[in-house]
């Protein structure tokens, strides 16, 4: 009996178990008809069942790139940061219009909502057509526009190809779904999704590769091979490479054509979406014992860059990022700098043990090969410029590198995010986080940054290397690896070497917030390392004397370093550079006169470490010795004792104000240096 | 100072150093930003295993008829988690996320959606501006909250995408689809 109840149990579970593997479902009402679109079969649905009926349920929303657009470009209240500049997803400009271009297909397709007979979201029917209005905006109204505002129209994968009537017009688009019942057609509003937009002379990009249109790269260059980097050929191996990249994917227009490049989604560059020439080949490092880490790293290139842009006289390029993120992360560090795989030495797993690179490769590279325009716009905006002038821009963009603040020596191998060398350059509404260094100004030329954050940056947001009109406002920098601007010149004796550039950088409503304590990775790299405790023991006297100083809870916040670039080819060349930081001014023989103290207690005059100065301090046995000077007018020097003098005791007092101190100094490693930073309120 | 003491001293010290030069402890000077990688979704509801399958989890709760679904992968018509749920006035959704890894740096989350189905008014006059039903709001918890009011339409579909505060980039999306029970 007890057998026989045990099998009966057997057969009862196992029936069980053979009705719930045979998939019995439960159905559920798909709704009233009166609210159901038109039904067809899905060709297939997420469920992996077939033959199901499909239905429109719900309202149509817009697409969910422009959801996307709407969030990335508005003020984030529920962001906890104390102050609304440190907010990491936040721009400083939050609301400017979407931009569209016409080189080609704006895709504006509305979400709609389908749903199978389960009422479970299903495979959008690959053959539903749209319906569309476009109207044309008219002083404060908009008013229909014709179909001549488009080249064409795919109603099925909604793609509008604004013609050049369109241009420089603001439209608004609505789009609706066919195929709505007549309930939802008394409804139409709810199943309609409207944006409204300006359109410009631009390409529409939607996937990383169509980003080969910004490389133009000529063949060669003059002075190919002299370029620090760049050897004979780079130019052409860069220009075919980026050709084979369009070819490959179907783009067949001349990439000098295209004067904007338009983001529509997030994109995210890797390898496979650059020229390969970009990358080191496992040929050319056969044999080498690092050759399985050398391989598919990044070529280093002071004067190329990853994309590279020349502009020609009169004309323009723009990259309009719509406030989406261009990723960068995925691109590899170079480990190549005085020569591949020099001063570097690998552990087995790939990691970096030590490592003398130092990075000049940059993601973007805007350069003009004329230089018609080169003292004309110097100070000027971008409407004032006149038809001989380049100009180049990114707006309003979120930007992602490689080279974070770290300890980790590959990252000094790390993407410099742009260069520009000649042109009239702008960045105006920017993110950026991860890169080596952020602007990048060279040359002659203007750089014109606004708006700008940077975070977790392994080197310094700013660097100019001899650029004589850089002009920053709204600049917020945090957790970055080095000084907030790294500045050189460079002065030739010999005129037949290079054009002698004096940098001329004013800094407006900028926050540099970058406390180092001077033993980061970054000081090591650039051999600051040893510098540190000599800068450091000036602090001493400070607080000894009028309780203030540059030092707080051991860490020092450097505004800006001042350097002669020539310093190794002419190390007695002094500084001749122009700095103003938030009304603070390091003229460092840019305009200044020594001892000129006019404008004591107003601003920092810095003096030239001329003869004259040099012999003052020569009668303390000190030439060459440390300078301090504070924004608000004070001048000192300390001896070798760490006693402080005075050259002229009617300035001493000016040393107790000020927000900024300035120290000038002569180095056998650097020749002149200028050091800026953060001078701290008297300690209670 | 007794001896005992004193070599008691020699020794942890020395051991110390034995230790940390065996180990290789080394001190950072600073922490490295860690970013947010993964962004999950917390469903509320219990699964439903006759629905659920490889791409698919659904939950229900059986309270109120509110489905949820998360796909393993993205569905194809762009979202991640599918809400669905019987329209009644101030109907409401918490949305919760968590992230992965555990220690991130920064905290917290962005959320993005059609302002033209928001619930608005006229900051002056305080009159509604145009016919949005949704109400969303960030509670102290960071999480969304979804409410659909006054709905005088049959039904409503509202996505939310969710990117962490620390700028990575990193998405998800989420789907809400409401109707109004027909009699």
């Amino acid at each position: 009996m007890k057998k026989l109840i045990s099998l009966l149990l057997c057969l009862a579970l196992s029936a069980g178990i053979f009705i719930t593997a045979a998939g019995c479902e439960k159905t559920t009402d798909p709704g009233s008809d009166s609210e159901q679109g038109s039904s067809v079969s899905a060709p297939d649905d997420s469920s992996g069942d077939n033959d199901r009926n499909v239905f429109i349920s719900g309202a149509v929303q817009l697409p969910s790139n422009v959801i996307a657009y709407q969030g990335n470009s508005s003020v984030k209240d529920n962001d906890p940061a104390p102050d609304p500049r440190y907010r990491q997803t936040e721009f400083f400009v939050t609301g400017r219009s979407y931009v569209v271009g016409d080189d080609n297909a704006f895709r504006f397709k509305p979400q709609v909502n389908f749903v199978d007979d389960l009422d479970l979201p299903a495979a959008a029917p690959a053959d539903w057509t749209y319906g569309y209005t476009l109207e044309v905006k008219e002083g404060n109204a908009f008013v229909p526009a014709d179909e001549t505002y488009f080249d064409s129209v795919n109603n099925v994968t909604c793609e509008f190809d604004f013609s050049d009537a369109a241009k420089g017009k603001t439209v608004r688009l609505s789009v609706t779904p066919d195929g709505l019942t007549a309930a939802q057609e008394e409804n139409i509003a709810n199943y309609t999704a409207s944006f409204e937009f300006n359109v410009v002379d631009g390409y529409n990009v939607y996937s990383a590769k169509e980003m080969a249109y910004m490389s133009n790269s000529p063949a060669a260059i003059a002075g190919d091979g002299s370029l620090k980097g760049n050897k004979p050929g780079d130019h052409n191996e860069a220009q075919a490479g980026w050709k084979a990249v369009r070819d490959e994917n179907g783009l067949t227009l001349n990439p000098t054509d295209v004067k904007a490049l338009i983001l529509h989604e997030n994109i995210t560059v890797t390898t496979a979406d650059i020229a390969q020439s970009m990358l080191i080949s496992a040929e050319e490092v056969a044999g080498d014992p690092n050759a399985e880490f050398l391989t598919g790293s990044l070529r280093d290139y002071s004067h190329i860059g990853v994309y590279h842009r020349v502009i020609a006289p009169g004309d323009q390029f723009v990259i309009e990022g719509n406030y989406f993120t261009l990723d960068a992360q995925a691109i590899p560090v170079t480990y190549d700098h005085t020569g591949l795989g020099q001063n570097i030495r690998f552990n087995d797993d790939g990691s970096v043990e030590e490592s003398g690179v130092i990075s000049h490769i940059q993601l973007f590279f805007f350069e003009t090969l004329e230089y018609s325009h080169k003292l004309h716009a110097i100070g000027l905006e971008k409407d004032e410029l006149n038809d001989t002038d380049t100009y180049a821009a990114i707006r309003n963009l979120s930007v992602i590198g490689n080279s974070p603040r770290t300890e980790d020596k590959a990252a000094q191998g790390g993407l410099i995010f742009e260069k520009n060398d000649g042109i009239f350059f702008e960045a105006d509404n920017l993110i950026s986080k991860k890169f080596f260094i952020t602007l990048f100004s060279q040359g002659e030329g203007s750089g014109v940054y606004r708006n700008v954050k940077v975070f977790d940056s392994y080197n310094s947001p700013v660097f100019v290397w001899g650029q004589e009109d850089v002009r920053i406002n709204n600049l917020l920098s945090t957790n970055s690896g080095g000084p907030g601007i790294i500045c050189t010149m460079y002065k030739y004796a010999d005129s037949t070497i290079a054009r002698s550039l004096f940098p001329h950088i004013v800094a407006t409503d900028c926050v540099f917030d970058n406390p180092v304590t001077g033993n980061e990775a970054w000081f090591a790299l650039v051999g600051a390392s040893m510098l540190v405790p000599q800068v450091q023991m000036l602090d001493q006297p400070l607080k000894a004397g009028i309780n203030r100083g540059f030092l707080k809870d051991g860490k020092m916040n450097i505004y800006a370093i001042v350097l002669n670039d020539s310093g190794s080819k002419f190390p007695t060349n002094e500084i001749e550079v122009y700095v103003e930081i938030n009304g603070n001014v390091l003229d460092y023989g840019n305009g200044a006169k020594e001892g000129d103290k006019s404008n004591a207690g107003s601003g920092v005059n810095a003096v030239e470490y001329s003869a004259t100065l040099n012999g003052t301090l020569a009668t303390y046995g000190m030439a060459g010795a440390p300078v301090i000077e504070t924004s608000g007018g004070g001048l000192m020097f300390i001896d070798d004792t760490l006693t402080p003098h005075y050259p002229n005791a009617a300035w001493a007092p000016y040393l107790a104000l000020g927000n900024m101190l300035n120290l000038y100094q002569y180095n056998s490693a650097f020749g002149f240096l200028g050091v800026a930073l953060e001078y701290y309120p008297a300690q209670a | 100072m007794k001896k005992s003491v004193i070599l008691i001293i020699a020794i942890v010290y020395l051991g110390s150093v034995f230790i940390v030069g065996l180990l290789g402890i080394r001190m950072g000077l600073y922490n490295k930003t860690v970013y947010t990688e993964e962004i999950i979704y917390l469903p509320n509801g219990k699964v439903d295993e006759t629905l659920s399958n490889d791409s698919r989890e659904v939950y229900r709760q059986s309270e109120n008829g509110v489905m949820e679904v998360r796909y393993k992968q993205r569905h194809e018509n762009g979202f991640d988690v599918y809400i669905t749920a019987p329209y009644e006035n101030n109907l409401s959704f918490e949305l919760k996320f968590e992230v992965r890894p555990d220690n991130v740096t920064k905290h917290g989350f962005d959320y993005a959606y059609d302002v033209n189905k928001t619930y608005r008014t006229d900051p002056e006059t305080g009159e509604p501006i145009g016919n949005g039903n949704v109400k969303f709001t960030v509670n102290v918890d960071g999480n969304a909250v979804i409410t659909f009011m006054d709905m005088d339409k049959a039904e409503e579909t509202f996505d939310v995408r969710v990117t962490p505060s620390d700028g990575a980039n990193v998405n998800l999306i989420v789907r809400i689809n409401v109707k109004k029970r027909t009699t």
